[in-house]
């Protein structure tokens, strides 16, 4: 279950965008989230793809992973995209589109559709099974109407409408897609490209204004890191209480909720034991090592600002005033 | 001998969001990611109430925050600003107050402050994600209609969407959650005190 753990999402790679300074890395995305915001017509809109699409291009990440991060969020975006046809209501339309949908068609989709989803609270049909059926029905049916209402419509049992586009509301519908895409690839770059480590690192280095009102940055950094070096140790573990007590006959797949619950328990308890004395092992090295809290330290890795990374920063500086020259002086 | 031990204190604060993140991704292999946005039922939340139970509230709150932030670094959506805060840093820091309800007991953990404690911390995390929710679609479906004029905006309401979007992983959440933490509490007690000679709090 738990092997090959592939744990984040960083992919191992050398380009000019893996070399780049993790804190430039860290800031001119999160600069990126907040200028995109005033791209608002078409050129300002193809300046960000283009910026973006030359940095993806060219950052040595095979695109096959972007479509992956977009993937489960393309739902949300295709609601977003729907919402702007039907709702929005203002300027010019394209020419109306007439609908028909023959109501035995939609009597017979539901009943599809209803026993489905009985089938699947009974569990009778697998998850994907009835996935499959569910997309070849929807095409059989959207087939079958089309033709059905080209060959024989009747008043009574047609439905018939006019579905009016506006031009704003697919412009505005496209806007908003292209400006998740962008975002989300450009996140998505940043966790591809850089290790956790380095991530924490920079974290770091940006929050450290905040010393100065006494909050606890290095530490909470330091915190990061033993977490994350710790995760793949303590999911071995749990790995292997899953299996100490499959060997004492719990069933970890089968039961009701009680005997889910008194499963769960009986992972968690030695964890959370195994947890506390690795903790209490941990407090007792860092302090005979001389670790304490507040002091000032070294890190074994330290970032290096290159000239490159002034560069990166400089091409921002360049888009923003370009999207703020097409936004507002631009006629 | 009293003696503050704050690496302790640090070092179980670590151990246990690395051990919360575990379980995020054993529940993760299990259920498989059904909702987008991050969100599955997992029972994530029961290490940093516990901790919060045992090192108190700011030990909690860095748990979560903590947790929070891992997360972003691994699967991160960032889809706007505000909406990225409420959807990654501060629901899972929230879960940190759990042990609020215990402070009016003077630190005693009964059931009673336990429950709702958890309840409590589970329905922050909920409408962290809420308002999330709503950020989210107030700016993408509302205000870019807003752009040019005239509006119809009917059926769609997006208080209700994202109640009902994030209810349908955060109550199933929130409740296991609760029983999870509950049944741990009955069963083993010793998870949510200190002995006597590492006693502690985070005082960074």
């Amino acid at each position: 279950m738990l092997d090959n753990i592939k744990l984040g999402q960083y992919l191992y790679g050398d380009s000019w965008y893996y070399r780049l300074d993790p804190r430039a890395k860290l800031v001119m995305t999160s600069f990126f989230i907040v200028i995109i915001f005033l791209a608002n017509n078409i050129i300002t809109y193809i300046g960000a793809a283009v910026f973006t699409l030359f940095i993806v291009l060219t950052s040595g990440v095979s695109l096959k992973f972007f479509y992956r991060s977009i993937r489960p969020i393309f739902f949300l975006i295709l609601l977003t995209f729907l919402l702007n046809l039907f709702f929005y209501r203002a300027g010019e339309t394209f020419p109306p589109i007439s609908i028909s949908i023959n109501k035995i068609i939609v009597g017979i989709y539901l009943i599809i559709i209803i026993s489905i989803i009985l089938l699947r609270l009974f569990k009778l049909i697998e998850r994907y099974i009835s996935a499959k059926i569910f997309k070849i029905s929807t095409l059989v049916i959207i087939i079958l109407n089309i033709v059905i209402v080209y060959f024989y419509k009747n008043e009574q049992i047609t439905w018939s409408f006019e579905w009016l586009i506006y031009k704003n509301a697919v412009m505005n519908g496209g806007f908003i897609i292209l400006r998740l895409i962008l975002i989300i690839s450009f996140s998505s770059l940043l966790t591809f490209t850089t290790k956790p480590t380095d991530l924490t690192l920079a974290i770091e280095h940006v929050l450290s204004p905040f010393k100065l009102i006494k909050l606890p940055v290095s530490e909470l950094a330091l915190m990061i890191t033993i977490s994350l070096r710790f995760i793949p140790t303590l999911l071995e573990e749990t790995q292997k209480i899953l299996k100490a007590q499959t060997s004492r006959g719990a069933d970890f797949t089968e039961g009701n909720l009680k005997d889910k619950v008194i499963q769960i328990i009986s992972l968690l308890i030695p964890m959370f034991i195994i947890s506390f004395k690795r903790a209490e092992d941990l407090a007792n090295a860092m302090e005979a090592r001389g670790y304490v809290p507040g002091k000032k330290r070294t890190s074994l890795r330290e970032l290096k600002w290159h000239l490159r990374d002034t560069f990166y920063i400089f091409s921002f500086i360049l888009l923003t005033g370009y999207f703020i020259y097409f936004r507002y002086f631009w006629t | 001998m009293k003696k503050n031990r704050t690496v302790l204190v640090i070092a179980e604060i670590s151990i246990l969001a690395a051990f919360s993140l575990a379980l995020d991704y054993i529940a993760g292999l299990t259920t498989g990611s059904i909702y987008p946005n991050g969100g599955s039922i997992s029972i994530a939340m029961v290490p940093i109430m516990v901790i919060s139970f045992r090192r108190g509230i700011l030990a909690g709150l860095t748990t979560g925050l903590i947790v929070g932030i891992i997360q972003v670094m691994w699967n991160g959506h960032v889809l706007q600003f505000f909406q990225f805060i409420l959807d990654y840093p501060v629901p899972y820091t929230v879960v940190g107050l759990a042990s609020l309800f215990s402070y009016f007991n003077k630190r005693k953990i009964t059931s009673t402050t336990l429950i709702l404690g958890a309840i409590f911390a589970g329905f922050m995390r909920y409408l962290s994600h809420y308002l999330a929710g709503v950020i989210f679609w107030g700016e993408y479906a509302l205000e870019e209609f807003n752009l040019f004029g005239e509006v119809q905006l009917t059926g769609f309401n997006i208080y209700t969407w994202s109640v009902f979007y994030n209810g349908l992983y955060m109550i199933p959440t929130i409740i296991v959650s609760v029983v999870v933490l509950f049944v741990l509490f009955k069963y083993s007690k010793q998870l949510f005190v200190v002995e006597k000679y590492n006693q502690g709090t985070l005082e960074v």
